[in-house]
């Protein structure tokens, strides 16, 4: 062995291990590193040496897990290698080790409370990962932004005009390459039917900016974005394989989209479906108009920043283009400006932080009371071991040598914790990705993305070992503080192990205020689920079939056009079997937006453009306030006769009649919508109506406009109330529709209840994130009071020997145990009142108005709590007033 | 009536003892050449473990001139390593079902 000298990894392999296992296993696995570490540039490109160091290491961890450890009996070691730190760490292993083997129990609570704990931070963060920070998968999507045109004065961002897109990309240096797309549905003729596509027209550039070019032909050339020649499309994977059966060879072949003819080019790499939801893309062209049309709002604009370009940097040229563009047209661009934001936080929706913070918070507290507990134990644990410690004192052993080897336990437990952990957060996040319906899955950006990555597996380790570092400090330099004398006479009486008491005390005290505050959050957001899906919507739900009717937008250019199939429409799908009523809208409520209008109201002051009033905006046909049963309280309903070329009227909801004229009658006032110059006469006043945007809350004041004199542009939401099942209507609908015009497709068609649980989905599945964070902090607390009681109940076996014995009652020894636990619940539910009450506002001001606080939930929470509380306390009392006082005394 | 204890091969031990069958080698080798197989951080204890077995027997390199560097162990199979992976062939053969039966 006098040869073998080089490496640390070897020197502590050396002292580690036994000869059989160091000759056999381990020094080949250093000779092949040293070897390769040698020879690693000219002949082994494929392996790197910091892959290899952790395969020795690997190879290590094994032997140490199967017990290849040296015999310290067996081989004298030199001196200096047995004061080695090196030495002592392997030396504090094998002692831990061996400890927790004698202690499973123990061993397998710290690990799973800690595992439960930091499996759901990981689950959360693997989530917040996947759908906030790293939304889209794109190559160097870090250097990705997107461009929008803003209105300086009210600081609303709008989509861009050809004309100031072209000049954009003219003029910008900062940003290496520059697109655009605009959305694009087109309804694709299939040999059976008819279908809506949802789609984007793509300037060049679009994929090969993205990075994800197409897996089967080609993208778009520079002659594919010729005007009028632009007839090539781009479909998605799911479309390839739902139409044409991942045909290979269906470059070149043609297909139908809104009635003229397009021929594939290329099928997207597998998962591309960007924008959200895309599956077929075209060419995107100007025309000699279009490239001077600066008002024309249609284009999303995407960059690559140049290197290291800063976003910031970029925003400084934006700006400085909007301003000569501003000077140059004044006309159409003055006070308009540019707004570069990264790709990831672009799109983001506006409740997306709120409801992520709202977990995070949750996973946090989950955490903190798992910390709690395993304080707890330790601290227990740490009495129990005093007199080991003071032993190993008088033997020699240093105050810092004693804490290194407590905290190497928690160390150590932290690491098989959070292996524990990795495998429950993976386990949950590939369960979520796969029990979310495709349809909804489809249209949250990086849902397909959930999973545990690289990075997280580095984290959660890091995480368990700074816990277990924390954790275990505290009653590692509190088993070594107390003199070795008291302990070894007094048993650990002493002032310390009243200290430790009262530390246990606070410790379960913060479990319960935190369980309080956790199960509180949960039980709110439970509420705010059901609220927003059963209370009344200001409609009957229950009979309602919902569809969306989408019109090819070069064949119903004229609102004329649009008038007249609305017209058949609703004459066809009146006639029926089994219907009551139809209807058609712009927006019907669970449609998943809402669109709004500013307001100017006759005989008061204009206010400033950006503090004009808003209100939802709602186009729908005549009937359809009583299709919906939504209650006309004054005035009269939209007729038949409320035409284009009759009076402009308008209906308004209570809530905006209670905004605007409170305790008035407004039939007949006035009112103007957005930039139109016509008066719009009020005749009538509806009850309010939920939209089910969960994530705006209650947006109930609205304006409605009859269709005919206002027809929306392409989408219209049909409603159908019918007799028998609704669903059994969509047949029916579809044929009505295809005598109109077979090339109108009917999407989207479910019943409006089914459309209301699908859009309360996000919140629902909060609820039930929040529930399982609950019932975990739940069950940790209850483990964390009966453990402390089982320990004090274990302490006092003497006392209570002694008061059995003197005449003391099972009833008063069960009085004096639940009453610690009765005190310590009080002050934790408390404190924890005050918790709830702060996370209770700090959730309804997170989601809108949705989440309430609730009085009778706090009160629920807090009486489940006590209960459970005092039942985790009753068990170990119980136990203690069966002792046979006799038997107790002798012990001691 | 005793049996014979029939010896246990695992995947990973027919793979080593099938690619010691041309030659003696070391243990990065037989990663390398195990097409992804046998993995690095495990190679080794399993050698160990099949030493220990009888299945391979391994002796040291010549140390070479430098004095620091571990000389490598190569490894090679033993009669009754080669016996029981032909033992495992045949039977593996015997078992597989032609397609179509």
């Amino acid at each position: 062995m006098k040869d073998m000298k080089g490496t640390w990894l070897r020197r502590f392999a050396e002292s580690a291990f036994d000869r059989a296992t160091l000759e056999r296993v381990i020094l080949p696995a250093l000779a092949d590193l040293q070897h390769e570490a040698g020879t690693h540039s000219s002949r082994r490109q494929g392996l790197t040496v910091p892959r290899a160091y952790i395969a020795v290491w690997k190879t290590l961890l094994i032997c140490m897990v199967t017990r290849r450890f040296r015999d310290p009996d067996q081989h004298q070691l030199p001196t200096e290698l047995r004061s080695s730190t090196l030495m002592s760490i392997v030396s504090d292993l094998r002692y831990t080790i061996r400890s927790l083997k004698r202690q499973p129990g123990f061993a397998a609570t710290v690990a799973v409370t800690l595992a439960l704990g930091l499996g759901v931070n990981a689950t959360v963060l693997g989530m917040v990962d996947a759908l906030v920070l790293r939304p889209f998968q794109f190559r160097d999507y870090q250097r990705l932004v997107v461009v929008w045109e803003t209105q300086r004065q009210t600081g609303d961002r709008t989509p861009v005009p050809p004309a100031t897109f072209l000049d954009w990309q003219k003029h910008i240096s900062s940003v290496q390459q520059l697109t655009a797309w605009q959305g694009w549905t087109p309804t694709a003729s299939w040999p059976s039917e008819a279908e809506r596509l949802q789609g984007a027209r793509v300037s060049q550039g679009f994929f090969e900016i993205l990075g994800r070019l197409p897996s089967v032909g080609r993208s778009f050339a520079e002659r594919d974005h010729d005007h009028g020649n632009n007839r090539s499309v781009i479909i998605g994977g799911g479309l390839w394989k739902r139409r044409f059966a991942e045909n290979p060879t269906i470059v070149g072949t043609e297909i139908l989209l809104d009635g003229e003819a397009y021929t594939v080019v290329g099928v997207a790499s597998a998962g591309f479906e960007f924008p959200t939801g895309a599956e077929i893309w075209m060419p995107l062209a100007f025309g000699p108009r279009e490239q001077l049309d600066r008002k024309t709002k249609t284009l999303t604009v995407l960059g690559k920043l140049n290197g290291e370009q800063a976003l910031t940097e970029a925003q400084t040229e934006f700006d400085l283009i909007s301003r000569r563009l501003e000077q140059d047209h004044p006309d159409t661009n003055r006070d308009r400006g540019a707004l570069v934001r990264t790709l990831s936080t672009a799109f983001r929706d506006d409740g997306v932080l709120g409801f992520f913070g709202v977990l995070q918070a949750g996973a946090g507290l989950v955490l903190l009371v798992a910390c709690a507990n395993l304080a707890g134990l330790l601290l227990a644990r740490a009495s129990e071991r005093q007199r080991e410690v003071a032993v190993r004192s008088a033997l020699g052993a240093s105050r810092g040598r004693i804490v290194r080897q407590l905290i190497t336990e928690t160390v150590v437990l932290g690491v098989i914790a959070s292996g524990l952990a990795l495998i429950i957060a993976q386990v949950t996040l590939d369960f979520m990705r796969t029990s979310v319906p495709p349809e909804i899955a489809r249209h949250v950006e990086g849902w397909n993305n959930l999973r545990l990555d690289g990075r997280l597996r580095l984290l959660i380790p890091m995480l368990a070992i700074g816990v277990g570092l924390v954790v275990g400090l505290v009653p590692a330099l509190g088993a070594t503080r107390e003199s070795l004398t008291s302990t070894l006479n007094d048993e650990g009486a002493g002032t310390a192990s009243v200290k430790r008491h009262r530390m246990r005390q606070f410790l379960v005290v913060t479990e319960i205020a935190l369980a309080l505050g956790l199960l509180v959050a949960a039980g709110l957001s439970i509420q705010g689920g059901m609220r927003l899906v059963r209370q009344p919507g200001g409609f009957e739900p229950r009979g309602l079939l919902t569809f969306d009717v989408s019109l090819p937008e070069n064949r119903y250019r004229s609102e004329h056009v649009r008038r007249e199939f609305a017209d058949s429409f609703l004459a066809k799908v009146s006639a029926i079997g089994g219907t009551d009523a139809v209807a058609l809208a712009n927006v019907v409520p669970a449609a998943g937006w809402s669109p709004s209008v500013a307001l100017d109201i006759e005989d008061r002051p204009v206010p400033d453009p950006a503090r004009r009033p808003v209100a939802g905006f709602r186009s729908v046909s005549a009937g359809f306030f009583s299709a919906m049963e939504i209650p006309v309280q004054r005035g009269r309903a939209f007729s038949i006769f409320d035409r284009e070329d009759t009076q402009p009227v308008a209906i308004v909801s209570a809530s905006l009649v209670d905004r605007f004229w409170p305790g008035v009658d407004p039939i007949g006032r006035r009112l103007r919508l957005d930039d139109s110059r016509d008066w719009l006469t009020i005749v009538g006043v509806v009850g309010d109506v939920r939209m089910y945007n969960w994530w705006d809350g209650v947006d109930a004041a609205a304006v409605y406009r009859p269709l005919r004199q206002h027809p929306p542009s392409d989408v219209l939401n049909g409603i159908v109330r019918t007799t028998a099942d609704p669903a059994a209507a969509t047949a029916a609908v579809r044929h009505a529709l295809r005598s109109i015009d077979p090339l109108v497709p009917v999407d989207n068609s479910r019943t409006m209840t089914r459309a209301i649980t699908d859009m309360t989905f996000g919140l629902s599945f909060l609820a039930s994130l929040m529930a399982v964070c609950g019932g975990i902090a739940l069950f940790l607390s209850a483990l964390g009071i009966y453990s402390m009681m089982t320990y004090v109940v274990s302490r006092r076996t003497r006392e209570f020997g002694l008061r059995i014995a003197l005449g003391a009652s099972a009833t008063d020894v069960l009085r004096l145990t639940l009453k610690q636990a009765a005190t310590l619940t009080a002050a934790g539910v408390g404190i924890g009142l005050v918790l709830a009450l702060l996370l209770g506002y700090l959730m309804a001001s997170a989601l809108y108005g949705v989440v309430a606080m609730d009085l009778w939930t706090v009160a629920a929470v807090a009486a489940m709590l006590a209960s459970i509380s005092l039942g985790a306390a009753y068990l170990p009392a119980q136990r203690a007033v069966r002792l046979d006082p006799a038997a107790t005394l002798r012990d001691r | 009536m005793a049996h014979a204890r029939i010896p246990s091969l695992s995947t990973k031990e027919r793979i080593i003892l099938e690619l010691l069958a041309s030659g003696a080698r070391y243990g990065l080798q037989l990663v390398d050449e195990s097409g992804g197989q046998l993995k690095r951080g495990t190679v080794y204890v399993t050698l160990g473990r099949m030493e220990q077995k009888g299945l391979v027997e391994s002796h040291v390199e010549p140390a070479t001139p430098k004095s620091d560097v571990i000389p490598r162990r190569m490894y090679r199979p033993t009669a009754y390593g080669r016996r029981v992976l032909g033992a495992w062939t045949s039977v593996a053969r015997r078992l597989a079902l032609e397609p179509g039966q």
